[in-house]
């Protein structure tokens, strides 16, 4: 009889955990059908063949910029994008210091934009780069170092504690993917065809100061320690984007640290002509990010850098590689005609930017 | 009595069930319940939390053409009122964290945010010595014009003077003892 209670207990308390459980799954958001940037950071943890030449970490200037699928057509180039919307630079390094738990690539390649943020900037941003985190040490560093003063810890270990009042927020994306997600970027690549052409950028304002704070400094030196430790070679990237302005004095700075640490600096604003961007075709929103011509256009400029510089293995004939690869661009392909038809029949991406059509309506 | 049996400990077992999934609710309803608890669809919020839907008119504002701006006001009025802007930009900030536009008029640009489908104004910049403050202040005057005209109670951070009303100041940037930029903007911590 004792024993039953005991068993009913048990059985009592496992109910009680799985149905939280299944709430918290239902309850978080799932990006899968808006603001798809919050589903990037998980993506990863899926991949099955997670051997990489190349990772790239940082914000929309990595994910929406540079296309993995070109750099293995071209030059049999492996590559990740751990890309999340305004990632801070601890938040970098943590993924960065997490992902080498799992592989060590050849390069790491960082984009420097986010130097410019010394503190944390938004709860929606942290979000999108933590939850979709599995529990680890680098997570519980990073979660503390992004946390804003009015959040709570607990709630990104338990997120049913943040998102419990979505209850009436539900709809049927959350439904159809409360325990599988579909698939969305190109290994992290967030693929985007249309356009819009750029036509004016507004003026940059004057700041009182150009210097990065030093938190930043912190955490871009312990990437380049992290990386010499590995035998992993970094690059600093600056994306080829024209808004939010880059300025001078701070490429300067970044010049100057990528000197003093040996390290490869690329402003590829400087390229802009070389690479052969061209802001009325290759961009999709008036220049702020690149659409798949010109993240193309980009992986191919910089894919030669890469192999030029490290002297990275052509994995193309390599049979067991190229078919995993072959099965990439068919998603990729297949996602690229997709959004081609999409533009054709509604105008805009439709199933892409379910946003941009309410936007237009209002 | 086997059948009895069977149908006792079926009727524990869905008991059981039910008092766990009712926890379960509970849980939930109690941490729904706490004051503050901040939850909620965190993938729309706000690019500020500071300003509210009508403030008053702050202690510094701008005037131009007779329209008044003030940061922090609706932002549709305005930019009725000021006609045309000469540029007009658009940028959707990553993952689509709200619309910041940027209307450029005659010697200034006008900066707004958007929250809950409604725009509201989140800076004035200078662009050129064509506009003043209501106090008179141009780019190009000296640090002295402006502490003539606002006083000492200002903060300094770097060459950076400025005048803070509640969540809205008034910066000015000077280089060489000459100002070369004035905003009005939102605090944003």
């Amino acid at each position: 009889m004792k024993r039953k209670r005991v068993l009913n207990i048990l059985i009592a308390v496992l109910i009680l955990v799985l149905t939280l459980a299944f709430l918290e799954k239902l309850l978080m958001p799932k990006y899968m059908t808006e603001i798809l940037e919050g589903a990037l950071i998980s993506e990863y943890y899926k991949e099955e063949y997670k051997e990489h030449d190349v990772i790239f970490i940082g914000d929309c200037e990595v994910y929406e910029n540079f296309s993995p699928v070109k750099l293995w057509e071209e030059y049999g180039i492996r590559s990740f994008i751990r890309g999340s919307a305004q990632q801070l630079i601890w938040q970098s390094y943590y993924l960065l210091e997490e992902t080498l738990k799992y592989e060590k690539p050849g390069v790491v390649v960082f984009n420097v934009l986010s130097m410019k943020y010394g503190k944390p900037q938004k709860e929606a941003y942290n979000r999108m780069a933590l939850d979709g985190m599995p529990l680890s040490l680098s997570k519980l560093k990073s979660i503390k170092a992004s946390m804003l003063p009015d959040e709570e810890f607990i709630t990104y270990i338990f997120p049913i504690l943040r998102y419990h009042s979505r209850w009436d927020e539900l709809s049927r994306e959350d439904i159809e993917y409360v325990f599988r997600k579909r698939k969305i970027t190109h290994n992290g690549y967030l693929m985007r065809v249309d356009v819009k052409p750029l036509d004016t950028v507004p003026r940059a304002k004057i700041l009182p100061n150009y210097r990065f704070d030093d938190i930043c400094y912190e955490y871009l030196d312990k990437m380049v320690n992290l990386c010499k430790k590995n035998n992993i070679e970094l690059v600093l990237i600056k994306a080829p984007t024209l808004y939010p302005h880059w300025y001078d004095e701070w490429d300067e700075k970044i010049k100057e640290y990528a000197r003093e640490n040996n390290l490869l600096y690329y402003n590829f604003l400087d390229y802009i002509d070389e690479i052969g961007i061209d802001f009325s075709t290759d961009t999709y929103d008036a220049g702020l990010h690149l659409n798949l011509s010109g993240a193309e256009k980009l992986s191919v400029y910089f894919g030669k850098i890469l192999k030029e510089n490290f002297n990275l293995t052509d994995y193309r004939n390599d049979d067991e590689v190229r078919k995993i690869w072959e099965r990439k661009k068919v998603f990729y392909y297949s996602m690229k005609e997709d959004q081609y038809k999409e533009l054709e029949t509604y105008g805009y991406l439709k199933s892409y930017n379910i946003r941009r059509e309410e936007s237009e309506m209002n | 009595m086997a059948n009895t049996d069977i149908k006792k400990s079926k009727n524990i077992m869905v008991l059981v069930i039910l008092l766990a999934v009712l926890a379960a609710g509970i849980i939930i309803f109690i941490i729904s319940s706490q004051p503050g608890s901040n939850s909620g669809n965190i993938t729309r919020t706000e690019p500020s939390q500071q300003a509210s839907n009508e403030p008053e008119m702050p202690e510094y504002y701008f005037e131009y053409n007779g329209v008044e701006i003030a940061i922090g006001a609706k932002a549709a009025p305005i930019t009725e009122a000021l006609g045309e802007p000469i540029h007009y930009f658009e940028a959707q900030s990553c993952a689509f964290e709200g619309m910041d536009r940027i209307y450029t008029y005659a010697g200034f640009d006008l900066q707004t945010y958007t929250k809950n489908d409604e725009e509201y104004v989140f800076s004035i910049s200078f662009l050129d010595d064509t506009v003043t403050t209501r106090e008179g202040i141009a780019i190009s005057d000296s640090l002295d014009d402006v502490i003539e005209a606002y006083g000492q109670d200002y903060e300094n951070s770097f060459n950076q003077y400025s005048y803070t009303d509640n969540n809205y100041k008034l910066s000015f940037i000077i280089e060489d003892n000459e100002v070369v930029s004035i905003e009005y903007a939102l605090i944003v911590e």
